[in-house]
């Protein structure tokens, strides 16, 4: 007699397929989870850690704000109590919950993991930003942004290579150390630039960088319908790094989004239109930026020659430029963005389409270098087989140096 | 091990050191006597020359003072950089690491001259604004006396160089690339890369190969030896060798023998000496059919071997002040002339820095001397001419 092992088979058959079912499930879950860029960015964790109810516990205010304020190596906020409870029921103020008095820049509470873009003694990792301690400690105004809040007013009056179309009528587009206030509206320091906060969303928006929709609002405040990114598509487009670059790879990294539309104009809608980093920086610094406006102004001259580092072009192959390979060698001390229109759509940039931009050179924060440079300027040598030989400007001008 | 064998093993030991030292030495040694082209490509810190967006600490970089950036991303164009302080006396500015010629200044000129003598920064002798030197419109000064380049017999193509737009580089210029017809561009365009490549000392490069980088004082296409301080030390054996031919250039003007100036749109002398190069504006000066090929001349010939016979061949030691061409590119300058030897890098050639400064001298017409203190029979007469008229 004939054994039948038809049922064995089949089960055993339709087990082993389960399992491998659910086997490669989990690596595709544990892939994409894998990705640094994939991350949601929203807030996650325990209301408490960010926020407080009646600014009142255990009989004491919970709010701090001021100098000093940050998370200290206990995971709590510490420094001087705030006068009045805070807006939106916050534990602290923008500077406050991204400070530490340590000297590490992610902060985890619970599971909350909580960026530091300013510590009140020297960083030892900076994130993808930079950091304000320099600007802060230091009495050396061109080593970061002077920001309400963390540092005093800058020795200049104006941001350098302001943008002669904004309102002359306010800060907006001139400091960011003013306070908060009627004339800027009550978008001083931090929000200057983060104009809108989307802590509750994943909606694209990178860093919370957007401006204030294509024309200014006319009222003594911001409205909310501003903060629409469909009716007011003026914001960056990127992928963030989910540690904010406190762990590096080659596909660890951020992404920025450039262009290399040579049409990009001086209307006032560069960054509605490209939604790169480089247009959100010309919108205080855009005589450093875009094309020939008025006589001196923008990256080229009369005859089309560079007069100023140019940004949001294609970052060339040829030549010099051929040596850094920022899709295969990524540097993070030179990073690049890319010329592409969805980061979700185009996960994988490739070489032709890097885009030098603005943070290609600088930190927008802060760093300890003057200019907020990535790399010591007096160290780029022309000639030199030194140790700077190959970085900082020479990873694009491969042949200025001595090697 | 024995005893002898200890000896052979040290005898070994001292005779690989001593190959070793020998073997360095020759490479020392070579390093001097086969020592070629040296680069010398710009150096310093990029903030030396260079501003990335004019602005610092909310003062522009340029250093005019300018609003208005320069094309890439310099701090001053040709005359920004290399005439600094036209009423200064230093010739040679150093800023950190980078070495800058000046050739407009109020004090020793360099090889080329100094237009110091056309801004009035620096009194002449004979010559005034307009015939001291090369009136380019970089200085503001316009040349009244002429329109058109002297020995040229029309306006070529696209016009040709005139007085409105004599440049320092460039397609109506002297240095860089000269681009037939080629717009409007600064004269930085058509120096563009040349500072960061540039090499010096012997530079020897064929017509087919030689970019402007390598080309004497950036000329292009011309060989000579550049001296390394621009002679601001000058001696009979301190000086820039140049390099000359036994003819000048064959230019047809009449059909316009474009493969001799400028094939693929870009002028240069075809025979790559000094001469040539001032041939190509000034055709009717250094040219067989401007000069003729042989005695009698009808222009003071260039390009011509300086003769091994009568006056002539007491020109024996360099003269800086009538300095003469070589028919071979020597790799360091020699204070021997040798009209005996002429087709050697000691011989002697006449060409047109022999009698004239580049950029501009005190002098009229560019002279290295005063033409005036020329008199014949006078045995008190300054040098000049008579460096090689010896006896006239």
């Amino acid at each position: 007699m004939k054994n039948d092992y038809s049922g064995f088979v089949s089960n055993y058959v339709w087990c082993n397929m389960f399992i491998v079912f659910i086997s490669s499930f989990s690596i595709v879950v544990l892939l994409l989870s894998q990705d640094a860029r994939r991350a949601d960015a929203k807030v996650s964790g325990q209301c408490g850690h960010c926020h407080t109810m009646h600014n009142s516990q255990d009989g004491t205010s919970v709010a701090r704000e001021g100098a000093g304020t940050g998370w200290d190596g206990t995971g709590r906020i510490t420094g001087p109590k705030a006068l009045n409870p805070l807006d939106k029921l916050l534990v602290s103020n923008c500077v406050g919950c991204h400070s530490s008095t340590t000297s590490d820049t992610t902060i985890t509470v619970g599971n909350t993991r909580v960026p530091v873009v300013f510590n009140t003694v020297e960083p030892l990792k900076p994130l993808a930003g930079g950091n304000f301690f320099w600007i802060a400690n230091e009495s050396d105004n061109s080593k970061g942004h002077n920001v309400y809040g963390i540092s005093g007013s800058d020795t200049l009056v104006e941001a350098p290579g302001k943008n002669p179309a904004a309102c002359s009528d306010n800060t907006c587009h001139m400091t960011l150390a003013a306070a908060p206030q009627f004339g800027n509206y009550d978008r001083g320091g931090c929000q200057g630039c983060h104009v809108f906060t989307y802590h509750h969303e994943d909606n694209g928006v990178y860093r919370f960088l957007k401006g204030h929709g294509s024309s200014p609002p006319f009222s003594p405040t911001l409205p909310d319908t501003r903060k629409n990114i469909v009716s007011y598509p003026d914001y960056v487009k990127g992928w963030e790094d989910n540690d904010w670059e406190y762990t590096t790879s080659q596909t660890d990294h951020n992404y920025y989004k450039g262009t290399n539309d040579t049409s990009y104009t001086s209307s006032g809608t560069s960054l509605q239109t490209y939604q790169t980093i480089t247009a959100f920086c010309s919108g205080c610094h855009s005589i450093f930026h875009g094309p020939f406006r008025n006589s001196g102004d923008g990256m080229f001259g009369a005859t089309g020659m560079w007069t100023r580092h140019p940004t949001d072009i294609l970052f060339p192959d040829t030549d010099e430029y051929s040596t850094y390979d920022p899709d295969t060698n990524y540097s993070f001390e030179t990073p690049v963005a890319w010329n592409i229109t969805d980061f979700s759509s185009q996960p994988n940039p490739t070489r032709d389409q890097a885009v030098v931009m603005c943070l290609s050179c600088h930190r927008p924060h802060g760093s300890n270098q003057p200019d907020m440079l990535r790399w010591t300027y007096s160290d780029m040598e022309s000639g030199t087989s030194g140790l700077a030989a190959g970085t900082g400007c020479f990873r694009c001008h491969s042949e200025k140096d001595g090697i | 091990m024995t005893c002898s064998k200890k000896k052979m093993k040290k005898y070994a030991e001292i005779k690989n050191s001593s190959y070793a030292i020998i073997a360095f030495f020759i490479i020392l040694i070579s390093g001097f006597i086969f020592s070629g082209p040296v680069d010398a490509k710009v150096t310093g810190v990029c903030v030396n020359c260079h501003t990335m967006h004019n602005s610092q600490d909310g003062t522009v970089m340029t250093f005019d003072s300018s609003d208005t950036p320069n094309d890439f991303l310099v701090r001053g164009d040709c005359v920004g950089c290399h005439g600094q302080n036209p009423t200064g006396t230093v010739n040679i500015i150093t800023i950190g690491g980078s070495v800058i010629p000046q050739v407009m200044h109020n004090t020793t000129d360099l090889a080329g001259g100094n237009f110091s003598y056309i801004t009035g920064d620096k009194a002449t002798v004979t010559a005034d604004q307009y015939t001291a030197g090369h009136n380019v419109v970089d200085l503001g000064v316009l040349d009244v006396n002429l329109v058109r380049p002297p020995g040229l017999p029309a306006f070529p193509h696209d016009g040709g160089p005139k007085n409105d737009s004599l440049t320092c580089a460039g397609n109506h210029g002297c240095h860089g690339e000269r681009y037939y017809n080629a717009g409007a561009n600064s004269s930085l365009f058509y120096l563009k890369g040349s500072h960061h490549n540039n090499v010096n000392g012997q530079l020897n490069d064929d017509i087919s190969t030689i970019q402007v980088h390598n080309s004497y004082r950036f000329l292009w296409g011309v060989k000579g030896l550049e001296d390394s301080d621009w002679q601001n030390t000058v001696a009979s054996n301190d000086h820039n060798e140049y390099f000359g031919q036994d003819a000048p250039m064959s230019i047809d003007w009449s059909s316009c023998d474009s493969a001799k100036c400028h094939p693929s749109t870009k002028a240069r002398p075809s025979n790559q000496t000094m001469s040539g190069f001032c041939g190509t504006c000034h055709p009717d000066f250094h040219s067989q059919q401007g000069t003729g090929t042989g005695s009698p001349f009808i222009r003071h010939p260039n390009d011509v071997l300086l003769p091994d016979r009568d006056e002539y061949s007491a020109y024996t030691t360099y003269e800086p002040e009538a300095p003469v061409a070589r028919y071979v590119v020597p790799a360091t300058a020699s204070a021997v002339v040798d009209t005996a030897q002429p087709f050697t890098a000691q011989g002697g050639i006449v060409m047109c820095l022999s009698c004239h400064r580049a950029h501009a001298s005190p002098y009229e017409d560019m002279l290295r001397w005063n033409y005036s203190d020329m008199q014949t029979g006078n045995p008190l007469s300054a040098k000049g001419c008579f460096t090689c008229h010896t006896q006239k």
